[in-house]
């Protein structure tokens, strides 16, 4: 079913971005973050780790580009896993600095944003964060010669920001304990980041 | 662009991805054996590094009798799955609750608490082994039999069991 409904968003996507200069990307971008990762059999413990945010696919972006400037706009798309729910969009902007066909060579910036949420009544426990990643990258884009078809691969180190919140309802209590609060701004920490990807341009 | 939705879905760990076992469980349970804390002179076996006396607690009658069922729940958070048990005595009266982490491996799911008495500032004693395809397995509780008291199970009993987790 999550596929079919990936698979159906993706087509009717792509149909309807026929335009001049646009183009439609399917990537996956690998830029670990620190997560706050709770151990529950134990409240109030936890651990900064860095990692991949949890249950990422892939990213799915529509790219617009006027002379060298490319601007795009995406969704991060995630894995539904039981209580577990993550949403993401990311937004991009590079310049072409390099053109040697078929060789592409781009400088820009990618910010992702991903919100993850753990939530079920039944167990009392509620986990909320967010990740914002910004990345100045580098991009190489190889098209695929007689095709509307490129590769293209990014790299970038930048800076990452992560907040969480896990709160616990215990039994003989009718309201939550918050165990722990960080907030967005209070751990800057540097993150690097890859990506491949494939995309599919539509000219006039 | 089939093959890099492939990549992407390859690079999540295993560990990310579903495999099935979340939910709600009532265990059917089928006691093999209770018994009484003991020291090592009086012991006639030893469960879970803890000495034992007896194949059956005061008061309980036969074995056949140590028929009941559990509510379980599986649930997995940040890559890691977790049972969760809340704990009854005399069928009401509420004993605590506790999330325990599991580790899957090689088609079966288990829990250990360490070995031994008086250990883990008073947790109680809980093992738990099961088959992740037929849902059968068995644990060893350890209970202290005073209401009330959740320090060590000094005063309590071992219970050995077979149980067969059916989805609610």
């Amino acid at each position: 079913m999550r596929y079919t409904i990936f698979f159906s968003a993706l087509f009717s996507t792509w149909m309807t971005f026929g335009q001049a200069g646009s183009g439609l990307e399917l990537s996956y971008d690998f830029v670990p973050v620190s997560i706050a990762h709770y151990d529950i059999s134990n409240p109030g413990s936890f651990e900064n780790k860095y990692r991949q945010p949890y249950n990422y696919l892939g990213t799915l972006k529509r790219t617009e580009t006027f002379k060298n400037s490319t601007f795009g706009i995406g969704i991060r798309g995630f894995w539904l896993n039981g209580n577990e729910k993550t949403t993401g969009a990311q937004l991009d902007y590079y310049y072409t600095t390099k053109q040697n066909k078929p060789l592409r060579v781009s400088m820009g910036l990618s910010t992702l944003w991903t919100v993850y949420h753990f939530k079920d009544n039944a167990l009392d426990i509620r986990i909320q964060q967010h990740f914002l990643q910004v990345i100045p990258n580098i991009k190489l884009v190889h098209s695929i010669l007689n095709t509307a078809w490129d590769l293209k691969a990014t790299a970038g180190i930048g800076v990452g920001f992560s907040s969480s919140e896990f709160n616990l309802k215990l039994y003989n209590q009718h309201e939550e304990t918050n165990f722990h609060k960080q907030s967005l701004m209070s751990n800057p920490h540097f993150i690097a980041g890859v990506g491949i990807g494939l995309v599919r341009n539509f000219k006039k | 662009m089939l093959v890099i939705f492939s990549m992407a879905l390859s690079a999540c760990t295993k560990s990310e991805i579903s495999i099935g076992l979340e939910g709600n469980y009532i265990a059917e349970v089928s006691v093999i054996k209770r018994s009484y804390l003991s020291n090592e002179a009086n012991s006639d076996d030893q469960v879970h590094g803890m000495y034992i006396r007896g194949d059956s607690a005061k008061g309980w009658g036969s074995i056949s009798a140590f028929q009941y069922t559990r509510e379980l729940r599986i649930f997995k958070l940040q890559g890691v799955y977790y049972l969760k048990q809340n704990r009854f005595i005399y069928d009401s009266v509420f004993y605590g609750s506790s999330h325990l982490p599991l580790a899957i491996d090689h088609g079966r799911t288990h829990y250990s608490s360490p070995e031994g008495n008086s250990f883990n500032n008073g947790s109680h004693i809980f093992k738990i082994d099961f088959d992740n395809k037929t849902l059968e397995g068995y644990w060893v509780i350890g209970d202290n039999l005073y209401q009330g008291s959740l320090e060590t199970i000094a005063n309590g009993i071992i219970e050995q069991a077979h149980f067969k987790l059916k989805k609610k």
